[in-house]
């Protein structure tokens, strides 16, 4: 009896085993196939449903709270950093001598940029996803006040006499004027689109911002960004300036004799047909000279050479003797000596039609660049110690500060942050995504074209079969794991296949990325990108009444004339919480002549307020215009029967939209129960 | 019966750890030797006459030797060929690849040596001379092979295919001679090629994709040097090739940076007496090359160390030969596998130039009277086809694949604004692009929305010259 047990379990485990090893095996490698669109990624469970898992546990087992330094500044004797460390919510103080980290302070959310006050008594932080300045005491090393701001606070600038911090709200488009005495914003003073750069000229007076996105503009409109020009003494716009073909204007410096301000840019190719890389034909790098004098113009000289691109320039600092500026290429990871009398020499040398084609000009740099220096992974905001002997660099990706000798050129030994040593594959992922390596030629990283993880705002003519037809507005990564499939096409039902064999014929047009980086880039695109806070629009959850009208049309079923509204012509039916998508193809009227006759994947909603512009090709400027310019036939929603009120309501709600975790299991809201109640 | 059970146990594993041992010691190993092409007597005519290339002798063997033990180290290679030269070694540093005549007044052909069991393989069997072979990262090869063309004579093109000769395709259409080539880091291939129609030019160094797409002149000599050969890309990016100074005579190392080639030449050996036939880099500032002291003496092997410009030591001569290329044997770094857009089931292509008037920087302000209003696109006996161009000076056509033409601008009166082009071709389902006609190469398109991608690619030939040239095929 005992045996014939023993004869039975051994069956069933020879069993077990024959279907785990035969049809099992089978059937995981036909369900890696459908997920990855390759028959050979390896059969790795721990692709998929390890390294992009959302469980807590499993979270903290598999990744590391990195600090990754963004910016810092330094105190006047050189003596102590201030590195802002932005996935670890703090600012760290560091002692420049024995490279050690002497504090942690804890500051708000997403900590931008710091500087430090006239008098060196504070130092303010900029909280970019809590919409306030973290004061922090230099003597005590402690935060002592909290100062509201507008929209995701990001550069700062103090002000000529030293009374007043400038914050630049990158969201609201505008910047706090924050009286420091009474520790109050007193103005906004309007800019460019998603501005974060700012500096003020060594002379006082002259305040420049500068803009990350484009105007929006419709597709084949010349391309144009704005520097916005702040008079310091009276504290208002003086002008907005075009920059025209360039975006991403990350950072500006003076010069010491402010005869020169300049800003790090890149110049996208969006309205050119992407069918090659080579040439720069998809993207080119460089910088935005703008001359201070009357009639001064902005000339653009590109970092980038021939065959090898510097992409995605960030921060820019000039030595105090003016000799020599140092730009962090954060996509390839160098920084870019640039020898300023060369520049200087370029200016007063070349007739102003060839300048103008020196933006265009790959090569140029070589009259410049004095050398390029390897960093480490992604080199974000530089300072120059007082004297200007030393360069430190925030290696975001790298938890270290690199030290640079100016005179030398030569690395110093960097600064150990004390993040984690272990490098996650999320983490490898973010430096994936982060690095121009896997494009041709270093051209463009994935961040080129999604700053922040986001989207650029432009609209790609990508030439899919003929040029010129199928233009498609660039869309957002954030949060995007419950949301496939992926492109408007939706032909994408994974990350897997969005960055697999085509991804890298069409786009990168080099080596595709090996299997561990192509789980790696997965594992962060669908477990690293958070949505911002939506402070702007819903900052405590609580409806408006506005938004609460907005909401109930949303969901409604029953025109203004008291007629149903068929099921696939309301807003809910496609659009349904909580990522505001049913993840069907759709035809919502907007296919134009220069569209192959296609079905549109339904987009997600999730903070769409700050996804601007609209629809596939982009032609919506604003939220409005998709029923009032685009929606007269009622296909896209059942529209046409609402009042401007109740648009500017559905409008207002549809703002109101935040992060999928937040839309799972919404609370009733004080305005809704209020509402309701009424 | 557990003591036979041992035994046989012990017996079979002491076997297998024999045979293990065995075959282990048969294996030849390469590694860190030298190889090379040694030609008996003086370099006087190349057996290949209708090439300008000067690498390809009767009786040319290769050979290898251990530079560290010297000249008792030396062993022919290719001792049953009657011909052999243009020695390559795989990225893992496993395999030889070479062209090689088996007889006399035989073709050249490619040949494979696996130098762990000195074992060979003809891979490519053509009836025309098949040369200056090379590895691909994608596990094919790469050589340049004769090809008759409707141009005068023909001349080598580059082909591709499988080790076992298999999915052989060509990959250069236009009336140029191909050889030399290498692979850069980034996937692309490097060759000098020679135009030989309508008139013979200068070698340019040209660059493309592995499957002939995208070519581009990568660097031009100044009007005194001439292109010889090919040596490396070095760690640092340095291109290194031989450059000879037609007024001395004399073959120069020369190097360009891959960033910005067309301007960051330096010609490495000026100060030094000799000529050099060919370089190789071992690392970033030692190179092995081929080199003769004086014009007395025969090509031998030689370490030049670029920093100190000095010739280092001498590694090899022999007074009866000249060397004439020298390879390292050592695993490399494997290019980049680049993605290929061809679609050889197509056979036409898309081109869009984003104004044809932008010749220059230096041209770049030229007057109404000399903007063109017309493009003509011109074959190897006829023209293709003229058309409008856009206002903004675009076009944008949809071509025959693989056939190469020519371009010049004209203006309303038909007459020659600018042109003949160089030779461009386009592979099947290849998009190329480019900024304006005699660009300069370091030029970027302008972030401008070209008015001919606006409409639907102008097809060329037309339909009526396309029923002619169906016609001609017939006949």
């Amino acid at each position: 009896m005992k045996k014939t047990r023993l004869l039975i379990l051994f069956g069933i485990i020879l069993l077990l085993v024959v279907i785990i090893a035969y049809p099992g095996r089978k059937l995981a490698r036909a369900h890696v196939n459908e997920r990855t669109a390759v028959t050979d990624h390896p059969l790795l469970c721990s692709s998929c449903h390890l390294y992009t898992s959302q469980n807590k546990y499993v979270s903290k087992f598999i990744n590391e709270d990195y600090l990754s330094p963004f910016n810092l500044d330094i105190m006047n004797d050189g003596e102590k950093l201030l590195v802002v460390a932005q996935d670890a919510n703090a600012l760290l103080v560091v002692d420049t001598k024995s490279k050690k980290v002497l504090k942690n302070i804890n500051v708000g959310i997403h900590p931008h940029s710091v500087i430090i006050g006239k008098e060196e008594k504070f130092c303010y932080v900029s909280n970019q996803w809590s919409d306030n300045i973290s004061v922090i005491h230099l003597k005590t090393l402690a935060v002592v006040d909290t100062i509201k701001t507008g929209n995701g606070p990001s550069g700062l600038s103090i002000s000529n006499s030293g009374e007043y911090l400038y914050a630049v709200n990158t969201f609201g488009s505008d910047v706090s004027v924050i009286d420091l005495v009474s520790k109050e914003e007193i103005k906004r003073i309007s800019t460019g689109s998603d501005p974060t750069g700012i500096a003020l000229s060594p002379k006082g007076k002259n305040l420049y911002v500068t803009s990350r996105r484009a105007k929006i503009a419709p597709y084949g409109d010349p391309l144009i960004s704005e520097l916005t020009l702040i008079n310091d003494n009276t504290q208002r716009l003086t002008k907005q300036i075009s920059v025209p073909s360039a975006y991403l204007m990350e950072n500006i410096a003076f010069t010491p004799s402010s005869d020169l301000a300049i800003m790090t840019l890149t110049r996208p190719k969006n309205l050119v047909p992407s069918i090659q890389v080579e040439g720069g034909w998809m993207m080119t790098h460089g910088i935005g000279i703008v001359e201070q004098k009357e009639d001064g113009k902005i000339i653009q000289l590109l970092l980038d050479e021939p065959n090898s691109y510097y992409p995605n320039p960030f921060d820019i600092v000039i030595t105090p003797d003016g000799k020599k500026a140092f730009v962090s290429s954060s996509g390839v990871d160098y920084i870019s000596v640039i020898s300023m009398d060369s520049i200087k020499n370029i200016l007063a040398s070349t007739p102003a039609k060839k300048l103008k084609l020196y933006a265009n000009t790959l090569g140029i740099s070589k009259r410049f660049v004095i050398k390029r220096i390897k960093t480490g992974a992604n080199p974000k905001g530089l300072k120059l110690s007082a004297d200007g002997e030393l360069l430190y660099i925030a290696e975001n990706l790298e938890d270290k500060i690199g030290v640079i000798n100016t005179k030398t050129l030569e690395k110093e030994q960097s600064i150990d942050l004390g993040g984690p040593t272990r490098i996650t594959v999320a983490r490898k992922g973010r430096r994936l995504f982060n690095n121009a390596g896997h494009t041709f030629q270093n051209q463009y990283a994935c961040y080129t074209c999604h700053p922040d993880n986001h989207e650029d705002g432009l609209v790609y003519n990508m030439a899919g079969k003929d040029m010129g037809r199928n233009v498609t507005n660039t869309q957002s990564l954030r949060e995007i794991k419950g949301t496939a499939p992926f492109k408007w096409n939706g032909k994408n039902q994974t990350v897997y296949k969005q960055d697999g064999i085509r991804f890298s014929t069409v786009l990168t047009r080099t080596e595709q990325f090996s299997y561990d980086d192509l789980d790696a880039i997965t594992a962060y695109i669908k477990t690293g990108i958070k949505y911002p806070p939506n402070l702007m629009n819903n900052p405590s959850g609580e409806l408006t009444e506005s938004q609460y009208r907005g909401k109930k049309l949303f969901n409604r079923s029953i025109d203004n004339s008291g007629k149903e509204i068929p099921e696939n012509g309301r807003c809910v039916t496609c659009h349904p919480a909580p990522f505001y998508t049913n993840l069907q193809l759709a035809d919502v009227g907007t296919l134009s002549e220069s569209d192959d006759p296609i079905l549109f994947d339904t987009p997600h909603l999730n903070n769409i307020y700050s996804s601007a512009p609209y629809l596939h090709d982009g032609r919506a400027e604003t939220l409005e215009e998709i029923w009032t310019l685009y929606g007269e036939e009622d296909e896209h929603g059942y529209v046409n029967d609402m009042t401007k009120i109740q648009l500017n309501d559905l409008v207002a709600y549809l703002k109101s939209l935040r992060g999928p975790e937040y839309e799972k299991s919404k609370p009733e809201s004080y305005a809704n129960v209020h509402l309701t109640n009424k | 019966m557990s003591r036979i059970n041992i035994n046989t146990q012990l017996f079979y594993s002491i076997s297998l750890f024999l045979i293990l041992l065995m075959s282990s010691c048969s294996k030849t190993s390469f590694e860190g030797e030298i190889i090379f092409t040694q030609v008996k007597g003086d370099l006087t005519e190349s057996s290949l006459k209708n090439i300008n290339c000067n690498n390809y002798f009767s009786k040319s063997s290769i050979a290898a030797i251990n530079p560290v033990k010297g000249n008792e180290s030396l062993k022919i290679l290719t001792k049953d060929f009657y011909s052999a030269c243009a020695p390559k070694i795989s990225f893992d540093g496993a395999l030889m690849i070479f062209s090689a005549q088996k007889n006399k007044g035989d073709k050249w052909q490619i040949w494979q040596l696996d130098l762990s069991n000195l074992k060979f393989q003809q891979l490519v069997f053509s009836e025309q001379n098949c040369i200056d072979p090379n590895y691909l990262p994608t596990g094919q090869i790469v050589f340049s092979k004769y090809v008759l063309s409707n141009a005068e004579n023909g001349g080598y093109a580059l082909f591709t295919c499988n080790f076992d000769g298999s999915e052989l395709h060509q990959i250069t259409f236009n009336p140029h001679s191909y050889f030399s080539s290498i692979v850069l880091k980034d996937g692309r291939l490097l060759a000098i090629s020679k135009q030989y129609f309508p008139e013979d030019k200068k070698g340019v160094l040209m660059i493309s994709r592995p499957d002939g797409s995208k070519q581009d002149v990568f660097y031009k000599s100044s009007n005194t040097y001439n292109l010889i050969s090919i040596g490396c890309e070095t760690d640092k990016g340095e291109i290194l090739f031989i450059e000879q100074n037609t007024s001395t005579e004399e073959y120069r190392i020369v190097s360009v940076n891959y960033s910005n080639p067309l301007n960051t030449r330096v010609e490495l050996s000026k100060t030094i007496k000799g000529s050099f036939h060919f370089v190789n880099s071992k690392n970033d500032t030692e190179f092995v090359t081929s080199f003769k002291p004086s014009s007395n003496d025969r090509y031998g092997i030689y370490e030049y160390n670029s920093i100190k410009n000095a010739i280092e030591k001498e590694i090899y001569t022999n007074s009866d030969f000249n060397i004439i290329d020298v390879v390292l044997v050592e695993k490399r770094e494997l290019p980049r596998k680049l993605p290929s857009e061809i679609n050889l089931n197509k056979n036409t292509a898309l081109m869009v130039c984003q104004n044809a008037n932008l010749t220059d920087i230096e041209t770049i302000e030229n007057t109404d009277n000399y903007k063109s209003n017309k493009i003509e696109f011109i074959g190897i006996d006829k023209s293709i086809g003229t058309i409008n161009l856009e206002d903004d000076g675009s076009f944008y056509v949809k071509m025959l694949a693989d056939v190469p033409f020519r371009v010049q601008t004209l203006n309303s009166e038909g007459d020659i604004v600018n042109g003949p082009s160089s030779w461009i071709y386009l592979r099947p389902n290849e998009r190329r692009g480019c900024v304006g006609c005699h660009e300069n190469k370091g030029l970027v398109p302008d972030n401008i929305q070209p008015l001919s991608v606006r409409k639907f690619p102008i097809v060329l030939p037309s339909q009526e010259n396309k029923i002619n040239a169906k016609k001609e095929l017939v006949k």
